[in-house]
């Protein structure tokens, strides 16, 4: 079966009808336009009477943006601790979640870390950085997603042929882990993954080092010959007992110069 | 603003744009919605639309960001869509449009929209990571979960890259 084809097929008698739909958004397009003017006046009034308002720029308001991205941009070799955040500068999920990782990799492996960077979309959180371990062998990422485990309602929890050196096994307390290497890889890229979920399957951490970086187009940028963490090692960071959803606040080790991603 | 520019876009671009969207929200009536406000919003910044490198492009971003922001807001627990036939659109098979599409529904709306993106709309990793403003290792880790899944309905799907 190819996807491709298939989804091809459930589109292929679709009538968008092209000139009832430009019609009508030119009638709700001008609509809104002539009421954000209004809204822009408006704003402008109260300004001008000395009430507080939101910034207005092109006739449309739009909404001051909270402050909460670091600005240290220096890469250190050996880990430090933040001071505590004042609320006004209170770390995102994705850089809790970055942070969180680089102290999870401490505890298993030393080398030194850059690029920090992290999203948050609600219930999600991601967080990756590049590490490149002691060994001098070369430098790659390694990513960390932090998800409900309702993300995997319907998976066996099993290993699929498309997983490389898979297996999957239950700890003493219940928890499920998963390993295998993903062949879905650009030439020449090796990305191993462990994958672990919670007994109650609230929680579902994944965490993966590549031998490098990808890049657009489907390419890979080869730093190594093998991931920068081994299959044991990511196993140790994924079962260690920082993650959570939402991620708590806390002595971390640092993310200088972290990035959130839009 | 030239009368007929818009509508040329809308023209050219509408039945790929309505696809994309019957593949996201699985729901013909709710895609029909999701591309007339798509549209609505590509008049209202036609602008900066028409003078972008790639307008296409720009219009398939403001439908994704919309669909996206639009499910968030309703209840966390999705559950697949039927399908209602349209009259004017029952083709060949209809059994599989059907089976793909609740399997589709299945997945969360980011795996859903990574899958479309890739697969539908033919882009590279890279390009679906730039469009859902996610990195390229995690629009690689949910498109082999979002196809660990379809295969669970679909064993025969091509192993695919």
């Amino acid at each position: 079966m190819n996807l491709h084809e298939e989804m091809r097929v459930v589109v292929a008698h679709l009538d968008p009808e092209p000139g009832r739909i430009a019609a009508q958004a030119r009638a709700t397009g001008h609509r809104r336009r002539r009421r954000t003017q209004t809204v822009g006046v408006l704003a402008a009034v109260a300004v001008l009477g000395g009430l507080a308002t939101t910034q207005v720029g092109g006739g449309r308001t739009r909404a001051v943006d909270p402050a909460g991205r670091t600005t240290d941009d220096t890469t250190t070799q050996t880990p430090t601790t933040d001071s505590a955040p004042s609320p006004a500068s209170r770390a995102t999920g994705g850089h809790l979640t970055v942070r969180a990782l680089r102290g999870a990799i401490e505890e298993v492996s030393a080398g030194s870390f850059s690029d920090f960077r992290g999203q948050d979309v609600g219930d999600e959180l991601y967080g990756e950085l590049t590490f490149a371990p002691s060994d001098g062998l070369g430098a790659g990422t390694v990513g960390v997603n932090v998800q409900p485990g309702s993300i995997l309602d319907g998976d066996a929890f099993a290993c699929t042929e498309w997983m490389v050196d898979c297996s999957v096994r239950t700890l003493p307390g219940g928890e499920r882990l998963r390993t295998y290497q993903d062949v879905d890889t650009a030439a020449g890229g090796q990305r191993w993954v462990a994958e672990r979920l919670t007994r109650d399957r609230s929680l579902r951490v994944v965490a993966a080092a590549l031998n490098g970086f990808d890049l657009p187009a489907n390419e890979f940028d080869v730093r190594r010959e093998a991931p920068v963490l081994t299959k044991d090692q990511l196993v140790a960071v994924v079962t260690q007992d920082v993650w959570s959803l939402p991620m708590p606040d806390g002595p971390t080790a640092d993310a200088p110069g972290y990035t959130e991603l839009p | 603003m030239p009368s007929d520019e818009f509508e040329e876009f809308v023209a050219a671009t509408s039945q790929r744009l309505l696809g994309t969207a019957v593949l996201l929200c699985g729901d013909h009536h709710l895609a029909q919605d999701l591309v007339q406000t798509t549209y609505t919003k590509v008049f209202t910044s036609w602008r900066r639309v028409r003078g972008a490198d790639n307008p296409v492009a720009y219009a398939r971003a403001i439908l994704l960001k919309t669909y996206l922001s639009h499910q968030r807001r309703r209840s966390s627990s999705e559950s697949p869509v039927e399908v209602v036939p349209d009259a004017a659109g029952v083709g060949p098979d209809t059994t599989v449009r059907m089976d793909l599409l609740t399997a589709l529904g299945e997945l969360s709306q980011q795996d859903r929209a990574v899958l479309v993106l890739r697969y539908w709309e033919d882009l590279s990793v890279g390009e679906t990571s730039r469009a859902l403003g996610i990195t390229d290792v995690a629009c690689r880790s949910r498109t082999s979960l979002a196809l660990a899944r379809l295969r669970t309905h679909f064993p025969d799907l091509e192993d695919l890259r």
